[in-house]
């Protein structure tokens, strides 16, 4: 079919580039593959989700869901999902962030900035320092049957 | 893509396998008797550079597989304790199925018992070709056979054939039943005319009556209907780790303080 009009405006293609919830959470992930040279291996996935709407109407919005996992493929491909971040809609922020290992909840993150310190309290947390060390140390003890 | 697979006889070989990263550069990597865990060899593969991820079978321990794919491209397909089988789903490339293995040793099993027990090789080939609706097919590995013996030739075991011609009719039928091929380029290197560097992967000096010395234990099968996108002329018998990490001896032996065996290397065409 050939164009006759387009009506988009062309700043639909531009537009400032903030440092997007889901490129961070990729720059994590990498980060902590080339800390521990993939014996763990963290990956992002992204899911369209429906939420309820703020109106308390019946209807279902559509959200977006960025989880962050990690994977042991030396102990069987043991994982967990350390983090989840979720964005009501296109935009990228406001954003909620759960971190199931510690049962914590961060409502209200606004920008890049509070984000960060969500991740990195999340990440200096006790208890995914500890899971992180016991599936490094399960890893190393690993060996296959020769 | 460039599929090694190397048998390193139990051996803590990580400096061998950082060069193999660095020069030889494969996308896939098969390892048997890699006593030295998946953690070793990460740390090893990924000391200039993390590339390269484990990809395990929980079921297959004979044969680890290290790429720079993530598990979702090389799923498994089936396996035992000794052969991996991945449906390898990359971009670019054609989606085949990539079996690994490390067979039954010779310090076991004798010849007979080896190429009796190839028919159920034979019949896991089939069954996984009939469940991935594919005979995009390559096997490499640790045969512990040479490519003319009973196990690698037989309708009932690899059927593997040293003739590129002959492999690509298909296959034959033998008393009524019909049994598909696999081409075996792994003859090409035998005697001193024989392509690359060496006469086999593996050499043995028994006092023996009978010894071939240079044994083809390593070898890459290939399905007719895969012959296509193989770089026949790059199957290799790898000799070399870079220009200054020889696997052979002075005298043109196999440095055994490295492996007993050398690795082999085929590369796949993309689309």
């Amino acid at each position: 079919m050939s164009i006759q009009k387009n009506l988009w405006p062309s700043e639909i293609l531009g537009g400032e580039a903030p440092n997007l919830p889901i490129a961070m959470l990729q720059e994590q992930a990498a980060a902590l593959n080339e800390m521990t040279r993939n014996v763990l291996v963290a990956s992002v996935n992204t899911q369209r989700v429906s939420l309820d709407s703020k109106d308390k109407s019946d209807e279902l919005i559509p959200g977006i869901l960025h989880t962050l996992k990690i994977t042991a493929p030396a102990i069987g491909n043991y994982d967990f999902i350390l983090l989840r971040l979720l964005q009501d809609g296109a935009s990228p922020y406001p954003l909620k962030l759960y971190a199931p290992l510690m049962e914590k909840k961060y409502e209200g993150i606004m920008d890049e900035y509070s984000l960060e310190g969500a991740l990195r309290d999340v990440f200096n947390h006790p208890k995914t320092i500890s899971t992180i060390q016991n599936l490094m140390l399960q890893s190393r003890s690993y060996r296959a049957e020769v | 893509m460039k599929i090694v697979f190397w048998n390193i006889n139990k051996k803590s070989i990580g400096p061998a396998l950082t060069l193999l990263a660095e020069e030889i550069r494969p996308d896939i990597l098969f390892l048997a008797e890699a006593q030295m865990g998946p953690v070793g060899i990460l740390n090893a593969l990924n000391s200039k550079k993390t590339t390269y991820f484990f990809n395990p079978d929980p079921i297959c321990e004979k044969v680890l597989m290290f790429s720079k794919y993530r598990d979702e491209y090389v799923k498994p397909a089936t396996s035992n304790l000794r052969y991996t089988v991945r449906t390898v789903s990359v971009p670019n490339y054609p989606e085949f199925n990539l079996m690994s293995l490390h067979y039954q040793s010779k310090r076991n099993w004798k010849t007979e018992g080896q190429a009796a027990h190839t028919m159920e090789l034979n019949l896991a080939i089939r069954e996984f070709e009939n469940n991935t609706k594919s005979k995009m097919t390559l096997l490499i590995g640790d045969f512990n056979m040479n490519p003319f013996e009973l196990g690698m030739v037989q309708t009932t075991g690899f059927h593997s054939v040293m003739s590129k011609d002959i492999a690509l009719k298909g296959g034959r039928s033998v008393d009524g039943k019909e049994y598909p091929y696999f081409y075996n380029p792994m003859w090409s290197f035998y005697g001193d005319h024989g392509k690359g560097d060496v006469n086999g992967t593996l050499y043995s000096q028994l006092s023996e009556p009978i010894n071939y010395f240079w044994n083809i234990f390593d070898q890459v099968l290939i399905r007719p209907d895969l012959i296509p996108y193989v770089n026949e002329e790059a199957i290799e018998i790898i000799t070399q780790l870079g220009e200054s990490y020889n696997l052979l001896k002075k005298n043109n032996l196999i440095n055994t303080s490295i492996s007993d065996h050398l690795p082999i290397s085929v590369i796949l065409k993309n689309n």
